[in-house]
């Protein structure tokens, strides 16, 4: 058993290793693979140095995201009990939305256009944006979890509290885009639909910590998440302290998933979609099945902004996108399988 | 080892629980019966410190057993819901060795002798690689009790380990609870709707009604009046030839 989950581990590492180097190679400026591997030169050529500048921290971004994505989506489904429960289920995704849609709003009415900042926040400094979606993802997590505290948390509470205020801020979020102004509207959407354009490394480092940390959390924990698979009661009776673990579990994986927001917008699908997967993979042995989580989520991402890329160059299709057009029908293929099974 | 001190416990207006003080120890089989909704099941929760009561003590070695942490408690007590929920996929070894959560420092798996061990008790071990999903139904429940003896509690809390099970199993799981005494010198305090199995497995029977306790003592409180008192059935009683009575309802 642990010999094959290695082995599917370092083929999944061996794909998202392939994945890497495309998404390295494959973009809206031509290059070869000598042009790749000059990265490691001490001077690379002008191609070699537009990779090293804008597709390696870009796809640095994609298996952060991806795999943090895939983790939390993994402890949220394990924890919630819920094979829907993913981190826009939550409010993490609306939570983020609404807090950098207000400040493109409260930006917008401050300060004229300044044409100093990067491209993707015409209307406000790129470095402000992650910090903004993380602090409004993690107060609307907050919220749910208030709202849905009584006595300890049961799941059925946080998805049914999750799933109201996610409706609710979305709709708020929706109303807030169309007061933009028409040319703010579309950087906002742009925002909305998870995209990796223009993300750099001073995107990447600061969500990293919160990665470190949570998954910390979640490794120190892991027996608690193993329990909390059984139902509340058998789970306290072989010892595992669900009013502790319950919340201590979300939290790092709301940290991780808000990380993932802040660095590239709500990026869909991900979070659902891959613990689906590593179950088909990897079988029930939870151990094999986080690892592979975080390395599929990855794959999946860096996949999906490749493609997003290439598919009709120079025009990109945002990351958030692909992964749901990508996303829903493999998810649809699988429920029908899971039907299939179950009624055989 | 565990006892209760003036245990009252009330659903909206009803009263389920009220002043229950009893005391139960190790190497003994108790079965706990009495009507549906009488409370046996709730008092069997607050034994295993699952639920608060609204009023009273549990206490586990003279301590309220909230002072004891879930894990402390996991290795003096084993508990198995009515009906427990497995992970879906997992093995017969991977659901077990989730018993060893309690006593299993962090980082570490459980020994694979020590879960071999208990499926080998429970005549599961040439099962440990199936599906748990795909057992039948008595199958499932001795994975179950595998589960709690990996905790190595020295008291086992079972809610209805014989219903929804055929004859065979039920016998089954009922001489295996006998095994288990009478091996570990555990205690075992069972929800038990049957009264002839409560007369013929149980050392002690304690019968609930109205909130609180109305027998409590050895075989001889099944008699003919108290399933009439308990259900308001009428019953006839057979002798048995072994002392053990055996109730004969009157259809």
């Amino acid at each position: 058993m642990r010999s094959s989950a290695s082995g599917l581990h370092v083929t999944l590492l061996a794909c998202l290793a392939g994945l890497i180097l495309m998404s390295l190679r494959f973009g809206a400026v031509p290059a070869n693979w000598s042009d790749v591997f000059e990265i490691f030169a001490a001077a690379p050529g002008p191609e070699g140095r537009a990779i090293l500048e804008l597709r390696l921290p870009r796809t640095a971004c994609a298996v952060l995201i991806g795999a943090y994505l895939g983790l939390a989506g993994l402890v949220f489904q394990t924890v919630l009990r819920n094979p829907l429960a993913d981190p826009t289920l939550f409010g993490i995704s609306g939570g983020a939305s609404l807090a950098v849609v207000a400040a493109m709003g409260i930006a917008t009415a401050l300060f004229p256009l300044n044409a100093s900042y990067g491209a993707s926040a015409a209307i406000l400094p790129t470095d402000l944006v992650p910090p903004i979606a993380l602090a409004g993802g993690l107060t609307a997590t907050a919220l749910v979890v208030w709202l849905a505290w009584q006595d300890g948390l049961s799941p059925l509470r946080l998805v049914l509290f999750g799933a109201v205020f996610a409706f609710v801020l979305n709709g708020i979020v929706m109303v807030m885009v169309m007061s933009l102004a028409e040319s703010r509207t579309e950087l906002a959407i742009l925002w909305l639909a998870g995209s990796l354009y223009a993300r750099d490394f001073a995107n990447f480092w600061p969500a990293v910590p919160w990665g470190v940390g949570g998954i910390a959390v979640i490794v120190a924990a892991f027996p608690w998440l193993s329990g909390l698979r059984f139902d509340a009661q058998t789970a306290q009776g072989m010892g595992v302290s669900t009013r502790l673990a319950t919340p201590i579990l979300l939290a790092a994986a709301a940290g991780l998933a808000a990380s993932s927001v802040s660095v590239a917008g709500p990026v869909g699908f991900v979070g659902l979609l891959v613990p689906h997967m590593v179950r088909l993979i990897y079988g029930a042995a939870l151990g094999p099945m986080a690892g592979g989580a975080a390395i599929l989520g990855a794959c999946l991402v860096v996949a999906s902004d490749l493609v997003g890329r290439v598919i009709a160059p120079p025009i990109e299709i945002p990351v958030g996108i692909v992964t749901s057009l990508i996303g829903a029908p493999i998810f649809a293929l699988l429920i029908r399988r899971e039907i299939r099974r179950q009624s055989a | 080892m565990i006892e209760t001190r003036n245990l009252s416990v009330q659903y909206g207006a009803k009263s389920v629980l009220k002043n229950i003080n009893i005391r139960f120890d190790t190497g003994e089989i108790t079965a706990l019966i009495g009507a549906n909704g009488c409370g046996k099941s709730t008092l069997l929760r607050m034994i295993a410190g699952l639920q608060s009561p609204d009023q009273g003590h549990v206490l586990l070695h003279g301590k309220a057993i909230t002072q004891h942490s879930r894990r402390a408690i996991a290795r003096e007590i084993g508990y198995l819901s009515q009906s427990p929920q497995a992970p879906e996929g997992v093995t017969v070894r991977q659901l077990v060795e989730h018993g060893a959560f309690s006593g299993t420092r962090l980082f570490r798996r459980p020994a694979v002798q020590a879960v071999d061990e208990v499926m080998d008790r429970v005549d599961l071990l040439s099962y440990a690689d199936r599906p748990f999903d795909t057992l039948s139904g008595g199958e499932r429940q001795r994975g179950w009790i595998a589960l709690t003896l990996l905790q190595a509690p020295k008291i086992l809390l079972l809610d209805e380990p014989t219903s929804f099970l055929d004859m065979g199993y039920r016998i089954d799981i009922m001489r295996l609870v006998e095994e288990l005494k009478s091996e570990r010198g555990m205690g075992v305090i069972m929800v038990l709707h049957d009264l002839n199995e409560a007369a013929r497995f149980a050392d002690r029977i304690v019968a609930l009604k109205d909130g609180g306790i109305l027998r409590d003592g050895d075989k001889s409180v099944v008699d003919a009046r108290l399933p009439e008192a308990l259900f308001g059935a009428k019953v006839s009683v057979l002798p048995s030839g072994d002392g053990v009575p055996f109730i004969k309802p009157d259809w």
